[in-house]
């Protein structure tokens, strides 16, 4: 347990640690954060409304990891990203699709022979429909995810931030934001913290029952301590003056890298244009 | 706004006038526990001055109260001719920094830039003149070199700067230090003593909470013990230190230099009163009359003086 949670911890800081020492090596570290912005939500926009084509999707996602390896984004990093979230999470939510769309069978798993030996049990079905449906789910929440890791492991958090305090997102979201922010830290320290003085006066296993009540007594804890550090930082912020905003610090964009940008963008918007509409 | 670094060496008098007034000042929480009893004291513009006590004897609670972090206060606490309250608090807070125990409750935003902005920021400035804020107090608690970093890859020392800079960049006139040296290594200890010296040098009023009388800069010169929420002691360090039983109660210890200046003391009059009060040596002869060495310094100055009228008189002796 001990070791998940700091193994955890870890991937986290050095998530984090990654954000800051390699984003300036990359070229795409002093484009506007505002126009990266814009154009990743464009592209989610496209992704989701406008051009709902999973070949397009399947284009895109290689393209961008493509991309990624030419402006010196971690690589590494961005694939555990993309793993994590854009294949193992949406292949959860996937696999049942494939057995509950209705249509023509495709195949049938004799799930209830193989265990009781009754040739009369349940079989379940999967169907080309449910392989349709569950193929283009997984792909489209794969390219999502890839187009946000593409921001995200190009673009510094409070960049992110500043743009979007640009484009007038309330207050009170971008506030929330970066407070969330710094308690995935907290969060975290604490956790590893907690597990650790746990695990470090363990002397015996405890019956399962027993071993429930105690998890759900340190994630009391956990909470408790939460709470205690959200009272101390409130009591900070307002000692300081809080008065609903946070400040708003200027990022000098390089302007000869963003005019670069916004022409690839450009230039691959046209060529798009070109397949899609006269090709 | 002053400059830390380009001060010179003096040290600023204490005026008198009063800038904080506690008078007849009780709080509890929630009505239940008792947290502060009836507390009086008033600390004046340029006092460097300590707060001691045992755990839980209502230190950092008085620093609530004070800028009115916590509400329900009976009695009167005024700061600046400002009378804490309610309608007062934003005021009150623009002139009184707090520095917290724990950095980690003090610092929210990503960045340790952002830190420093977060207060001017709230104090209206914005542009140049924020920017000019920033660079100048990171500059002045030297923390100009990271001021890009983020704030969870700092180390606890750097946390500690940051959330001075944090204070110094709305240049408060009030300073309050909750622990200031709690989980310090004794080099940032030492950089820390000489930031409390520079702030001290304007001329900024600074009260600080503390359990390390050993690491107490010279010139606080001033102590108030508590003792579970009340005042026990109001006086200078020096006079503190002959009240054994108050500290005793406050569960501190004498400063390292105190306990050597008595353990020499005893070992010459275990030795030889007569010769030591014959040749009036500083540290046996007269303790009562002498003031106790509350620096190394001090206890140096003492020794040498004994020292050098001993072997005057062995040399008389022998010739």
């Amino acid at each position: 347990m001990a070791s998940l949670a700091k193994s955890l911890n870890r991937e986290f800081q050095n998530y984090l640690a990654f954000e800051k020492e390699h984003t300036r090596a990359t070229l795409f570290f002093s484009v506007s954060p505002l126009i990266k912005l814009l154009h990743t939500v464009w592209l989610l926009l496209v992704v989701n409304t406008f051009l709902p084509d999973p070949r397009f999707w399947a284009t895109l996602s290689f393209g961008l990891l493509l991309i990624s390896l030419m402006v010196r984004i971690n690589f590494s990093r961005l694939m555990k990203f993309v793993v994590i979230l854009g294949i193992l999470y949406p292949l959860i939510v996937a696999i049942p699709i494939l057995f509950i769309t209705p249509g023509n069978v495709w195949a049938t798993i004799p799930l209830g022979e193989w265990i009781t030996s009754n040739p009369n049990a349940f079989t379940i079905t999967i169907t080309n429909e449910g392989i349709m449906v569950a193929g283009i789910y997984f792909l489209r929440i794969f390219t999502n995810v890839t187009v946000v890791a593409f921001l995200i492991l190009s673009t510094p958090f409070t960049h992110i931030i500043h743009a979007l305090r640009q484009l007038k997102v309330p207050t009170v979201f971008t506030s929330l934001l970066m407070l969330t922010y710094r308690y995935f830290f907290f969060f975290f320290e604490n956790l590893v913290s907690i597990i650790q003085a746990d695990e470090s006066r363990h002397v015996r296993k405890l019956p399962f029952i027993q071993r429930f009540a105690h998890l759900s007594n340190l994630f009391g804890n956990l909470l408790l301590r939460s709470l205690h550090q959200g009272v101390n930082v409130h009591r900070a912020m307002l000692a300081r003056g809080y008065n609903g905003e946070f400040p708003l610090l200027e990022f000098s964009s390089n302007r000869k890298a963003t005019i670069i940008y916004i022409a690839i963008i450009l230039v691959y918007l046209g060529l798009g244009c070109f397949f899609y509409f006269i090709w | 706004m002053p400059t830390a670094k380009s001060t010179t060496n003096s040290t600023t008098q204490p005026t008198t006038v009063p800038v904080i007034v506690f008078e007849d000042v009780s709080f509890s929480y929630h009505s239940q526990v008792q947290i502060l009893h009836n507390l009086s004291f008033s600390v004046n513009q340029g006092d460097a001055m300590v707060f001691l006590g045992e755990n839980g004897s209502g230190k950092s609670t008085l620093f609530l109260n004070l800028l009115h972090l916590v509400s329900g206060h009976s009695g009167s606490i005024v700061v600046e001719n400002l009378e804490v309250s309610r309608k007062t608090e934003k005021k009150v807070r623009q002139r009184v920094g707090i520095i917290f125990q724990n950095s980690n409750d003090q610092l929210f935003l990503p960045t340790v830039k952002e830190e420093i902005a977060f207060g001017p920021y709230n104090l209206g400035f914005s542009g140049e003149d924020l920017e000019n804020r920033i660079i100048h107090a990171a500059k002045s608690i030297g923390v100009d070199d990271i001021l890009d970093k983020k704030i969870f890859h700092l180390s606890q020392g750097e946390k500690k700067r940051v959330a001075i800079a944090a204070v110094y960049a709305m240049d408060p006139e009030i300073y309050l230090f909750d622990e200031p040296f709690a989980n310090l290594d004794p080099k940032t200890k030492t950089d820390l003593a000489q930031i409390l010296l520079e702030l001290h040098q304007q001329g900024k009023t600074i009260l600080l909470i503390s359990h390390d009388l050993d690491r107490l800069p010279e010139f606080f010169t001033r102590a108030i013990v508590l003792h579970a929420g009340a005042k026990t002691f109001d006086g200078t360090l020096r006079d503190l230190y002959s009240h054994s039983e108050i500290l005793t109660q406050a569960n501190l210890q004498v400063p390292s230099v105190v306990e050597l200046y008595n353990l020499v003391k005893n070992k010459l009059m275990e030795r030889n009163p007569h010769l030591i009060e014959k040749i009036g040596g500083e540290i046996p002869a007269n303790p009562k009359s002498i003031p106790i060495p509350i620096t190394i310094n001090e206890f140096s100055k003492i020794l040498d003086r004994t020292l050098d009228k001993i072997l005057e008189q062995i040399l008389e002796k022998t010739n």
